[in-house]
């Protein structure tokens, strides 16, 4: 793995993984659909057709209880399920950084303090909480996904600040010391580059666990109702009558997006954090 | 003419064995564009000065004592004013070089980072000095160097590369903390090369911290020498060579290769259980009674510093 070897497996930075590769392929799609809902659904999501019609050549997926495409909800929901995801994710995994930096540099009592904190979100239930929120807010794609944001924080700043602690204590950090560097200089370009690894791949997990939670959220009819998301769409389906009446065209699809969505982002954090594997072992 | 006065330096580290006594009433002045080294076996308390010098010491350490640095006492200033003089006036070259570069960067922007922090340069013309930097510290290619990550260079590159990023801002005083360690020989020459080039290009006071005493004296002009974290003698390199006053430094002197090869009986002391008196006296072929019982001060003799009673 070293010295010539190394120059006939290619540059590091083209070592990429399989996982990576269609990971990377499958999300540019995802996004791709996101971006280009209008022009890719053969409908407007909104407008009313005959109800509870059968796939037809006209309607592939299918009309629902109120008459709409169902594919052409399915491909609008894309950017619901998106940006919620990364939406959440970005606060979360922002916050995360933050208070995991400042506290394993800091160390002393404000660790001691952030740590509690984290402790005490830790221990909230985050669902419950949620639909607890929903029952006295009025539901929206903004609370939710602020909601989501401000409780998934925690497992991010931990590994943040474990790995902080470990930084810190290495050479360069002294090294930068010595040359009179301000420690919010020394935290922002020296310690966090060398965390960055540990942080993508814990906000693809996030950006994942975002997306399924907004789902379950919006199944159990605590979504936004005004927007068409996956979830919303199995709510539908289950409360008028999809599931009883076997129209899986109605239930399936939806489900069916939001489980390949998410294997597809994991699949991109795995690649990476595989990648950065196989770079850190050639050094 | 003194750029550093080190006054009562005491350094104590609470740990869960006890408290250790890294260093014990130092005091020492760094003249005006000279070498001075800082020798003593591993454990002395040598890298300990360095670091409390420029308060770098880890948080379980208590240091008291005086720094004077320009008119003023270090150890009394505010995190922020330290952090201007650090790096830009006082700098210190850390050990170990292979952990003491950022793996992330390329050799360019570590050197050029100071520049940009303490100077406010723009990075292009930081860069062409970072250069013209590697080419007068004798670096093949600096257009190359440059752009090369601290994974792609060889411990006497990275030696030489912390060397450059501790001079870039021409600072009056440069600690190497053990620059040697873990050289071979013509490694070793070739950054006590580049140390000396340093002090031609500014007129800069050199401290050297090593344990090798030839590094000492092909590079120094006056020495000090410590044991147990005390200093036990002081003075002009070539006459310390010549005639060793302290009975230590005559066993370090025996010990060398070159001359008798003589080990030191028993080993040097803990510093969590250090020997009353003179610390020198269980291993000291001259010891006598009183030896034991108080602690010799740091006397003159013939233009030198020495602790022993011999001298007194």
């Amino acid at each position: 793995m070293r010295g010539g070897l190394g120059k006939k497996q290619g540059s590091p930075h083209m070592v990429t993984g399989n996982w990576n590769r269609i990971g990377l392929f499958l999300f540019c799609l995802v996004v791709l659909v996101a971006l280009g809902a209008d022009l890719l659904a053969p409908h407007d999501p909104w407008q009313r057709f005959e109800p509870y019609q059968s796939p037809s050549r006209d309607h592939l997926l299918g009309t629902n209880d109120i008459g709409n495409d169902i594919l052409s909800e399915l491909i609008h929901g894309t950017r619901v399920s998106l940006v919620v995801g990364f939406g959440a994710a970005l606060l979360a995994t922002f916050l995360g950084l933050v208070i995991g930096l400042v506290s394993g540099y800091s160390r002393g009592v404000v660790d001691e303090m952030l740590m509690g904190l984290t402790d005490i979100f830790l221990m909230i239930p985050r669902i419950p909480l949620i639909i607890i929120l929903a029952a006295f807010l009025k539901p929206s794609f903004w609370m939710i996904g602020l909601a989501l944001g401000l409780l998934w924080w925690t497992t991010t700043a931990r590994v943040v600040r474990a790995k902080t602690l470990q930084i810190r204590e290495m050479s360069f950090v002294e090294s930068s010391k010595c040359l009179g560097f301000r420690n919010a200089h020394i935290i922002f370009s020296d310690v966090l580059p060398n965390i960055i690894h540990v942080v993508i791949p814990k906000f693809m997990i996030t950006v994942a666990t975002a997306m399924i939670s907004e789902a379950s959220l919006s199944f159990l009819g605590l979504g936004d109702p005004t927007l068409k998301s996956w979830g919303m769409m199995i709510n539908f389906a289950f409360v008028k009558g999809g599931f009883i009446n076997q129209m899986w065209w109605w239930y399936l699809p939806p489900g069916i997006c939001i489980a390949g969505v998410v294997l597809t982002i994991v699949w991109l954090g795995f690649g990476y954090e595989q990648r950065e594997e196989r770079i850190m072992g050639r050094v | 003419m003194s750029r550093l006065l080190v006054e009562h330096l005491r350094v104590d580290f609470e740990t869960q064995m006890g408290i250790v006594h890294a260093v014990d009433d130092v005091s020492f002045d760094l003249r005006e564009g000279e070498t001075l080294a800082l020798v003593g076996e591993t454990g002395c308390g040598k890298s300990v000065v360095a670091h409390a010098v420029l308060r770098l010491l880890p948080q379980n350490a208590r240091a008291s004592g005086r720094v004077w640095y320009d008119n003023q006492d270090l150890m009394t200033l505010s995190e922020k004013e330290l952090s201007l003089i650090r790096g830009s006036e006082l700098s210190l070259v850390i050990q170990n070089p292979s952990l003491a570069l950022n793996p992330v960067y390329s050799v360019g922007h570590q050197i050029v980072e100071p520049l940009i922090v303490h100077r406010n340069q723009k990075k292009s013309k930081a860069l062409q000095q970072a250069k013209q930097l590697l080419a007068r510290l004798r670096f093949r290619g600096p257009e190359k160097a440059v752009k090369m990550y601290p994974f792609q260079l060889s411990g006497g590159m990275k030696q030489r590369v912390l060397i450059g990023i501790s001079v870039v801002l021409s600072p009056g005083i440069v600690i190497a903390d053990e620059p040697t360690k873990g050289l071979d020989e013509r490694l070793k020459e070739l950054v006590l090369e580049e140390l000396r080039l340093v002090k031609e290009m500014s007129p800069s006071s050199l401290m050297l911290i090593t344990h090798d005493l030839k590094t000492a004296s092909q590079m120094s002009e006056r020495i000090v020498i410590m044991y147990g974290g005390e200093i036990i003698e002081i003075g002009d390199t070539q006459e310390f060579f010549e005639n060793p006053l302290h009975p230590y430094s005559r066993a370090l002197l025996d010990s060398l290769p070159e001359r008798e090869f003589q080990p030191i009986p028993g080993s040097s002391p803990s510093p969590l259980d250090l020997p009353p008196g003179c610390r020198f006296h269980p291993r000291c072929p001259h010891r006598r009674e009183i030896c034991s019982g108080r602690k010799p001060d740091l006397v003159r003799h013939n233009k030198r510093d020495v602790r022993c009673v011999l001298f007194n």
